[in-house]
């Protein structure tokens, strides 16, 4: 393990704006629970999660990124090997098999394998000399790890994997155009599964005209916009967030946007989406940093990359500008896999930003 | 490798975009929050609010001495309504802790509770949608037959109470008075959202109506007029 040395600003930025973040994502765990019978369980618990994934990301970031170079196929082995087990082991938790019970604890492995996902996608873009080879395999590498998560079926994680693969790709290839390809393949792809499944169209018609059936498919959308219309300016009280505690389905989770804007208004939900955009920032300034060695800033800017589009995707969802899909958002939706999850991420994109400064 | 201008302007564009992607939710956010918020409140409103009358218990028939010919009692029974998830061992259990001798039954599971019981109820099964506590309002009278077409008949309807023969519909409108309205907010499930109650228009109640004659006179009067 590398030994203590002088941390630069920019490196306890980004571990501030990420304790920020856990921080406003208490809050708004903790507004979404104000009616319940114990309101300060989960966000106790959710306190404690962030605790350990910053201690998770301190970690990460001592080990050299050497070390996680070297160990990259070992890494995406286990990675992709508890992927595989999970269709026949999984716990189905709302209409999903992606949860394993370890000691009591319910842990996503789709969540935590992403930080190797994305060494394993950089360390095979390693072995490719020209753009065509690096599409092939890269889409391939990502077809292959997302067909278990879409097995689940966990299309929101798929999703987030899809675009570890276009960041990776257009970070390193001359023709970057060339990634519309898969991009186009998967499109058409989801485009037939909607059109093969009832519930995937009536989902899509909500979407669209969340007035022609505002008791079911447009149900989801429904509740996102009147959650959001009742927080106004500053929010409504705690107590009185009655969408995010009566209606919202998974407040403190998939809905934690909404959740926000409802408890805490616009003004409050505005620096949340500020601290979004400085992390993102902050690590592209820790990859353009990082000038001489490709791994290392591939990996940080993918990082950044893989945390911005599941916000975004998140945001859009509780925004009603995308489609309802499970995705939580970046170390303010509740749960410890994800938290853990992106505490490794920024952490092993740290410790790449610290290699590369020859600290 | 990438030369580093240009993995540079490509981190650039890329976090730009993404930039883009946070003013533009920022911009959907304010627009439903504040500019169209009207419009999804009154959906809202539409959606979770309901608006209900409530009905004053039902004023009294008295003879001219004052002596009660016919009056209202109100009684809370407490009902069970199962639905195809209810946990009925669970139900059970809680519903021994504070009525023991009550079995667990489908309708009325007991009635005429007690305020005590009411409280005691409404704690020990708060998690249990389908126990509610429903008032039932009955209109007693005197106890003779021989006054019974004179006084006439009320039909009950819930919590209202409207007179359909004699005495009872001849002065349905002053002994019923007016109802009051009550907006609540309901939940997912339709269950009230505790704290949400409040009252739009209080109920006027009605006046008790004082009869010319006596009890024995009116008993007097019937005695004569059967055949």
């Amino acid at each position: 393990m590398r030994s203590p040395e002088k941390v630069s600003f920019l490196e306890l930025w980004i571990v501030a704006t990420v304790f920020l973040l856990g921080l406003w994502g208490v809050l708004t765990v903790a507004s979404a629970q104000s009616t319940a019978a114990e309101p300060l369980a989960l966000p106790l618990r959710q306190l404690c999660r962030l605790l350990l994934a910053l201690a998770a990301l301190v970690l990460a970031w001592r080990v050299p990124f050497a070390v996680y170079r070297k160990l990259t196929p070992v890494l995406a082995v286990l990675g992709y090997g508890v992927l595989l087990v999970l269709p026949l082991v999984g716990e189905r938790i709302n209409g999903m098999r992606g949860w394993v019970a370890l000691w009591g604890i319910q842990i996503q492995p789709s969540e935590l394998s992403k930080p190797f996902f994305l060494l394993s996608l950089i360390f095979l873009n390693g072995l490719c000399r020209d753009d065509r080879r690096r599409l092939l395999v890269l889409s391939g590498a990502t077809l292959i790890w997302t067909l278990p998560v879409m097995v689940q079926p966990d299309f929101g994680t798929t999703v987030i994997y899809w675009c570890g693969f276009l960041a990776v790709y257009v970070l390193t290839a001359r023709r970057w155009q060339l990634a519309a390809l898969p991009v186009t393949g998967m499109l058409l792809l989801a485009a037939g599964f909607v059109w093969s499944r009832p519930y995937a169209w009536r989902r899509l018609a909500g979407f669209i005209n969340p007035e022609s059936d505002a008791l079911g498919s447009g149900w989801h959308i429904r509740q996102f916009q009147l959650a959001m219309a009742h927080g106004d300016w500053f929010g409504a009280k705690m107590q009185q967030a009655v969408w995010s505690n009566y209606y919202l389905p998974l407040a403190y989770n998939d809905s934690a946007y909404a959740t926000m804007v409802e408890t805490l208004g616009v003004a409050g939900s505005l620096p949340a989406l500020v601290l979004a955009g400085l992390l993102a920032f902050f690590l592209y300034r820790l990859a353009v940093r990082s000038v001489h060695n490709e791994f290392a800033r591939v990996y940080i800017a993918g990082a950044a990359l893989l945390l911005l589009s599941q916000t975004l995707v998140h945001l859009g969802v509780n925004a009603t500008l995308l489609p309802p899909t499970g995705l939580t958002w970046p170390f303010i939706s509740y749960g410890g896999s994800s938290l853990l999850s992106c505490g490794l991420l920024v952490g092993i994109a740290l410790s790449a930003g610290s290699e590369e400064s020859g600290r | 490798m990438l030369e580093n201008d240009r993995f540079r302007g490509r981190c650039r564009w890329l976090l730009l975009l993404a930039l883009t992607g946070l003013l533009l939710v920022a911009l959907r956010t304010a627009y439903l929050a504040v500019f169209a918020r009207e419009k999804y409140l009154t959906l809202g409103r539409e959606l979770a609010s309901s608006t209900r009358d409530y009905y004053p218990p039902r004023a009294r028939l008295l003879d001219r001495d004052g002596v009660a010919l016919a009056w209202s009692e109100d009684y809370f029974d407490l009902h069970f309504t199962p639905g195809p998830e209810t946990d009925r061992t669970a139900a059970a259990q809680a519903l021994a802790t504070v009525f023991p001798d009550s079995p667990l039954v489908e309708g009325v599971v007991r009635r005429q509770l007690s305020a005590r019981e009411t409280e005691l109820a409404a704690r020990a099964l708060a998690a249990f949608p389908e126990f509610r506590v429903v008032l039932r309002r009955e209109r007693l009278r005197i106890d003779d037959p021989r006054l019974r077409v004179l006084l006439g008949e009320v039909t009950v309807d819930g919590n209202r109470q409207r007179g359909i023969s004699g005495l009872e519909l001849q002065y349905d409108e002053r002994l019923a008075g007016r109802p009051g309205r009550y907006e609540v907010l309901l939940d997912r499930e339709r269950q009230w959202i505790s704290g949400s109650w409040h009252l739009v228009r209080p109920a006027e109640p009605g006046a008790d109506v004082r009869l010319p004659r006596s009890v024995a006179e009116y008993q007097a009067e019937a005695e004569h007029a059967q055949p």
